[in-house]
């Protein structure tokens, strides 16, 4: 027999889905009557630690019937918290080798079970063109992921699945070898800044239709591997993994890769660089100056912009006042080179909903937080990185407005970080960026899934929790990212307690524990008078 | 000359063993003598254990330096940490057996008893009147006791039961008929908390019931041919079945029998006790506590622990973090000697409560650290999780708080400790923050003990992921660097690996002395044995002996076992070398002597050059220094050697650990010290093979690093592969292999790197076919027992380097050389189909292998 509980004391009922997170229950291992126990809402679940418990377990059958009791006369008191967030960890980005294996499988094992009893939702896990499609085009070797998919599912976590179309530098995870192959002689599929550089870790939207890739163009390499990996993972989607986020350029952003390198520890962020030199782009920028009758523009991208660790001041472009943004050389740029971003962001997300839309799992895509020189009018770390969002102008709308379409949800970094820990200098504020995007996210109707921010220290709980207790719910929140440091003395104990107060939002009293003498109350079935609680007998 | 008999039997091209098939020998214990055996029939062994011919320098304890232990320590502690250790006791009881008439006369009963406390299981058959051999039949379903489980088609295993409860004494009673045509009943013994076997001089207990069986020297109270067993297992009585005494006395009704062979049978009632040693892990803690001397501003460490007996500690000090011994300077506590230079001896005295021992220790300030081990009575040491125990002394200046207790102890370098003292630190401030919130309303359900059990278990499972991701190097670059190691010179002969293609088949078991012409028959069989793939068969030990099965030498010079010449006129033979005095070798042979190690590479020439061996195997050559093994087969050339360093594998709280390096790192200590002259077996493997087999846990077949748990992952070319020996299997069954497992246990060695040895039992049982074509695939597929590394494009793994592809609770998967894929466990495995296509080769109970094709 199991019991679970229906309130309707407030608005929403509460789901057993949704139960099965909040209660702390014990599973008696007594198979043919195998009894469920919600003691303790609000807290943490260890069905699958049943075999550990059954000693426990047999001390409390004693008493079960009582104490089913108590809880369910107890339920109605709790206050209806359920708008919550679900909780992911981000697995580690090597948890599959090159050669599909499972890197660290015991780690990775032993952490899977330790977030299941902490009560996380599930887990992330960056997959990779260049190890799923690494050897020749087309031909796929999901077995690492489908082994890690294998575990997440035993240990009964969500998954949610990142294809990642781009490279990784630490670990190093290039794109497939047979791109790189093509690249060495076609050096025009890559993004290419003012002096020549080639940024090898994703390929040039430019080239998205052009059929640079044996024939096929990026678009479609890239929705062969999706099918493909539908096909193979097909008795895991809408079950197991619930989210699908699709790679949408540098680090998996919708944007340019302004900044080829990160910027050291203790040095400021520069502005970063326009990437609109590689042929393909050059060409449409010609055609689309042509258009606008102002062939002249088309020649070339802005030629007064600072380098990438300059500041925005150093030059004319960004400049507060009078820098060229604001003339209309800088607008036609500007739209360009942002709408061309956006028009790739829709081609791929469109893909990805077609593809994936009809399997009951979200889909997503991830938007850059390029705080730095947020508080200038220009706001230049965004325009190099191809979000037109400047002081007199909102950039996040047509984003919002683009994943709005393709019914996709966002991914937001950078929840971690707040403005006090920000450079002054750097006049950064993500906490402002924060909440333009997510208020254009609401306006359109788009979910808002967080993360914190992937190359930042681990932490920042804190703004974390500011950041979900907000008015505008998040979808679910994805913690980034499982590892040594993760597990380390000087971090776990502090995820735990995170995870904890996530789990507990608004702690009452009453809810903590059944007090003892209620436990011990016999009649407390007949003690819930409240109308509105029913019981229900699954 | 009978020299040249035996060079004819092992050296003739009429034997038909292929000219790759090499005769190999086993010297044993002739080389050491202290195997330090457990069980009944060896403890005759325990008796002569090498003892170091050192001198012992005794410390003049006179009484200005030594206790002066200063009571005007201040009470402050500086550090404390308590130690759980592990170790064996063995406990004694006895095994009785009684035969007697039931009340009706009609049925016999005969009971089997045991005075320990354990899960006792009679593991029993009966032979008919008319067999053949020693193979058991199982009895007939009138005679298993309630509660029998058959096991194949051959056993019972029947649990003892208590008689009452309280009572320590189990037993089991089968009633039988003696009317009904069985010739004896034969058992062993075995507890299933431990998984120990109990036998009968190495072999079942045979209670017969007709008098004309032969002796096969395991007969209980049959009349005994060799005098040589000392103590309590030579003083047994004899006669337990005194046939000839009830000669005549007809008592229930024989007539009726339709047999004449059973018409003189006369049962007759005995009881009968033997001796049983038990072995029992215990418990027990040691403590140090570190005081300031307020006086002399020294250390005091004190060192208590509650282990029983005389326990005696071996410590030293060092001055670095290198963790080298050395020598304090005095004042030393009472009772303490120097060892070898290296380190000191103290005798731990009684406390006061006569409950454990302790002693003070006083150290100058400016030490780092104290190390030491424990000696017990029985010889046996103890130490910490395979290391030395090491206190920090630098550290311990500061308070005692929780935190600087874990801090000083992780900056140890010390793996286990300082994960020890990490989940420690956490589980500590889950607990603060569980009572926090449980302080609100102070309530102790039991809700709250099962929360905190979750919390802990997650805890737990966190340090287990930090110690795994904390330690893990990137495949990527690891595995790069694997290719780019210089390749090995091509095929080279070497006395530890052979060609590197050997196969190697252990050509006898613990019944081979039996037969009397083993060698004989094995003759017979040589052409066999090399068709199915074997190139080398190792030989039992061929000496005259003072156990029949050919261990403890008495003549080394005399080829005169039982397994050799047995009663066979025809090979009397004694070496021509010998002048028929008395070998030098003494039980403990001293191989530091310049004249026994002359006298035994003399020996090894002999048996090389003029009887005929191509190699040998050492046993227990723990015994000694691998230095002088290197001696010897300098000296003998042999094509092949492989030494038997056997203890036991780490284990934590009864369950095996995941890591075993420290283990496998003593087996390939000892193969360094030979030089790699000889190759080692892999006890490792066999040992983590049995916990994933038996348990379904297959993830333990991967190491940290991806790579073979075993030998075999960090010297694949010097390790020797094995599931089952004479000793671990056959009739002694001092560790056997998982049952009905082998197959898998096979399909992993016999595919791997190393050089996998195959028991004989299991070539000449049901396992054969499989094993044939293992061996077949192996050759067919030159996988050999290391890597020949051609370097190809990264992240491919060439040579014979396994590639481990999947590994999870119940499946491990590996693709070796690229030419062959494997699987064993329930689990589902497919090789990838990327660059290459596989087909499956063979296939059975929960194993697959596939070949490229």
């Amino acid at each position: 027999m199991e019991v679970s509980v229906i309130g309707s004391s407030s608005q929403a009922k509460i789901r057993r889905t949704e139960l099965a997170y909040r209660d702390l229950r014990l599973c008696f291992g007594n198979n043919d009557k195998s009894k469920v126990l919600s003691l303790k809402p609000n807290s943490l679940r260890f069905e699958s630690q049943i075999t550990r418990f059954r000693k426990a377990g047999l001390r409390f059958t004693v008493k079960a019937v009582q104490a089913e009791a108590v809880l369910e006369s107890k339920s109605f008191a709790r206050k209806k918290p359920l708008d919550r967030v679900n909780l992911f960890v981000g697995l580690p980005l090597d948890t599959v080798s090159e050669c599909n294996t499972v890197n660290h499988a015991r780690a990775i094992a032993a952490g899977l079970k330790a977030l299941k009893l902490l009560g996380v939702e599930g887990v992330e896990l960056p997959v990779w063109w260049g190890v799923a499609e690494n050897e020749e085009m087309g031909k796929y070797d999901w077995s690492g992921y489908l082994a890690v998919a294998e575990m997440v599912q035993k240990a009964g976590l969500k998954f949610h699945v990142s294809l990642c179309f781009h490279a990784s530098r630490q670990p190093k995870i290039s794109l497939p070898k047979w791109v790189m192959q093509i690249g060495e002689t076609e050096s025009s599929i890559f993004f290419t800044d003012r002096s020549g550089n080639h940024y090898k870790e994703c390929l040039s939207l430019a080239v998205d239709d052009i059929a640079v890739l044996n024939g096929k163009s990026p678009i479609q390499v890239y929705q062969d591997f999706c099918e493909s990996f539908k096909s193979a993972f097909s008795p895991f989607i809408g079950s197991t993994i619930t989210g699908i986020s699709m790679g949408l350029g540098p680090d998996g952003e919708l944007r340019y890769p302004s900044h080829h390198k990160t910027a050291k520890s203790g040095k400021m962020t520069g502005v970063g660089e326009f990437q609109c030199y590689d042929t393909n782009m050059l060409n449409r920028l010609k055609q689309y100056a042509e258009a606008n009758g102002n062939p002249l523009w088309g020649l070339g991208g802005p030629h007064d912009a600072p380098a990438y660790d300059q500041s925005p001041n150093s030059t004319n472009f960004f400049k507060d006042h009078g820098g060229s943004w604001e003339s209309p050389y800088g607008d036609f740029f500007l739209s360009w080179y942002s709408s061309e971003l956006i028009a790739h962001g829709d081609r791929l997300l469109s893909l990805a909903s077609s593809v994936f839309g009809d399997m009951g799992v979200n889909v997503y895509g991830k938007v850059p937080l390029e705080h730095s020189w947020y508080k200038t009018r220009a706001h230049p770390s965004e325009l190099t990185a191809g979000l037109y969002n400047t002081a007199s102008r909102d950039g996040y709308e047509a984003v919002a407005e683009m994943f709005a379409k393709n019914s996709c949800k966002i991914i937001l970094p950078g929840m971690d970080l707040s403005d006090a820990q920000q450079q002054h200098e750097s006049l950064s504020s993500p906490e402002l960026l924060l909440a333009q995007i997510r208020t254009s996210c609401t306006k359109h109707k788009v979910g808002i899934s967080g993360q914190n921010s992937a190359s930042g220290a681990p932490g920042g709980f804190e703004q974390i929790q500011k950041n979900m207790s907000g008015e505008n719910v998040l979808d679910l929140f994805t913690y980034q990212r499982m590892g040594a440091q993760f597990f380390s003395p000087e971090h776990f104990p502090s995820f735990t307690t995170f995870v904890r107060s996530l789990n507990q939002p608004e702690l009452h009293s009453d809810d903590l524990l059944p007090a003892e003498e209620e436990v011990e109350a016999t009649e407390s079935v007949h003690r819930s008078s409240d109308p509105n609680v029913h019981m229900q007998a699954a | 000359m009978t020299t040249v008999a035996i060079d004819s039997l092992l050296q003739n091209p009429s034997l038909s063993f292929r000219p790759k098939a090499k005769v190999f020998l086993k010297p044993s214990r002739s080389l050491n003598c202290s195997r330090n055996r457990k069980l009944l029939f060896s403890r005759a062994a325990c008796s002569c254990s090498f003892k170091p011919r050192r001198k012992i320098h005794v410390v003049k304890a006179s009484s200005t330096d030594t206790a002066l232990i200063d009571t005007s320590s201040s009470d402050d502690v500086l550090y404390k940490e308590t130690f759980p250790v592990k170790r064996i006791e063995k406990v004694e009881g006895k095994i009785f057996i009684r035969l007697d008439q039931s009340k009706d006369q009609q049925n016999w009963q005969l009971t089997v008893g045991c005075s320990l406390p354990g899960k006792w299981i009679l593991h029993w058959g009966v032979s008919y009147v008319g067999d053949e051999g020693s193979e058991w039949d199982q009895p007939p379903k009138d005679m298993r006791p309630p509660g029998s489980i058959p096991i194949r088609d051959y056993a019972i295993e029947t649990p003892l039961k208590k008689l009452s409860e309280g009572d320590m004494f189990h037993e089991v009673k089968i009633d039988f008929n003696p009317s009904c045509a069985i010739a004896a009943i034969h058992f062993v013994l075995k507890d299933d908390e431990t998984g120990a076997w109990y036998q009968h001089r190495g072999r079942d207990f045979k209670v017969p019931l007709v008098d004309y069986l032969e002796d096969d020297g395991n007969m209980v109270g049959a009349k005994r041919g060799f005098g040589i067993w000392p103590g309590a297992l030579g003083q047994f009585s004899n006669m337990l079945l005194n046939s000839e005494a009830s000669h005549g006395t007809s008592q229930n009704g024989s007539s009726e029998s339709k047999d004449s062979k059973r018409e003189n049978r006369q049962l007759e009632g005995f009881y009968e006790e033997q001796p049983i040693v038990k072995e029992v892990p215990i418990g027990n803690l040691v403590s140090v506590t570190i005081r300031k001397c307020t006086e002399t501003a020294k250390d005091i460490l004190c060192l208590e622990t509650d282990i029983p007996g005389d326990v005696v500690v071996h410590w030293g000090v060092c001055r670095d973090d290198a963790r080298t011994w050395e020598i304090p300077a005095a004042p030393y506590p009472p009772e303490t000697t120097i060892f070898k230079s290296k380190a000191l001896r103290t005798l731990l005295q009684p406390k006061g409560t006569g409950n454990g021992s302790t002693a003070l220790f006083t150290l100058e300030e400016e030490l780092v650290g104290f190390l030491f081990v424990l000696k017990l009575e029985d010889n046996t040491w103890v130490n910490c999780k395979g290391n030395d125990f090491y206190i920090p002394l630098a550290g311990a200046t500061g308070v005692v708080s929780q935190h600087a207790k874990s801090d000083s102890v992780s900056d140890s370098v010390s793996e286990e400790t300082s994960n020890k003292a990490y989940t420690e630190g956490i589980i500590n401030e889950i607990r603060n923050l569980v009572s926090g919130l449980n302080s609100e309303k102070s309530q102790k359900t039991k809700t709250k003990e099962a929360q905190e059990s979750i919390l802990q278990e997650i805890e737990k499972l966190a340090a287990e992921a930090y110690s795994i991701f904390r330690t893990s190097v990137p495949t990527f670059s690891e595995e790069a660097v694997l290719e780019t190691e210089a390749p090995e010179p091509a095929v080279t002969i070497s006395s530890g690996t052979g060609s590197g293609f050997e196969i190697l088949c252990q050509g006898f078991n613990w019944e081979s002395n039996k037969s009397g012409r083993w060698y004989m028959e094995l003759k017979e069989k040589a052409s066999e044995i090399s068709s199915l793939g074997f190139t080398v068969i190792w030989l039992p030990p061929p000496t005259e002996s003072v156990s029949p099965e050919g261990y403890m030498p008495s003549d080394l010079y005399n080829l005169n076992s039982r397994a050799v010449v047995g009663d066979d006129p025809h090979f009397q033979g004694r070496g021509n070398k010998s002048s028929g005095d008395n070998f030098h070798a003494a039980p403990n042979i001293d191989h530091s002597q310049e004249f026994v190690r002359k006298d035994l590479k003399e020996w090894l020439c002999w048996l090389r050059e003029e009887i005929g061996y191509d190699g040998w195997r050492l046993d227990f050559v723990r015994g000694f220094w691998g230095g002088y093994v290197k001696d010897y087969m300098d000296a003998s050339e042999p094509y092949f050697a492989v030494g038997e360093y056997w203890d036991s594998l780490s284990y934590t709280y009864g369950e095996m650990d995941y890591n075993q390096d420290a283990h496998r790192q003593r087996i390939i200590d000892w193969i360094n010290a030979t030089n790699g002259t000889a190759g080692a077996f892999d006890v490792t493997t066999k040992g983590i093979l049995h916990s994933a087999l038996e348990r379904c846990e297959y993830w333990r077949l991967s190491d940290q690093k991806g790579k073979p748990p075993g030998v075999v992952g960090w010297w694949p070319s010097r390790a020797v592969t094995f599931i089952e020996n004479h000793d671990t299997g056959s009739t002694q069954g001092h560790w056997r292999f998982p049952n009905g497992k082998e197959m898998q246990g096979y399909a992993y060695i016999l595919t791997h790197p190393g050089t996998p040895a195959v028991f004989y039992d299991h070539i000449f049982s049901h396992y054969r076919s499989g094993i044939a074509a293992l061996i077949s695939l192996r050759n067919r597929k030159k996988i050999h027992c290391r890597s020949t590394v051609s370097i190809k494009t990264l992240l491919h793994i060439v040579g014979t380097k396994v590639k481990i592809v999947k590994v999870e609770r119940d499946v491990y998967a590996a693709i070796i050389d690229e030419k062959v894929a494997m699987k064993i466990g329930p689990g589902h495995f497919e090789p990838p189909s990327e660059s290459q296509r596989w087909s499956v080769a063979l296939e059975g109970g929960d194993y697959k292998v596939w070949e490229a094709s």
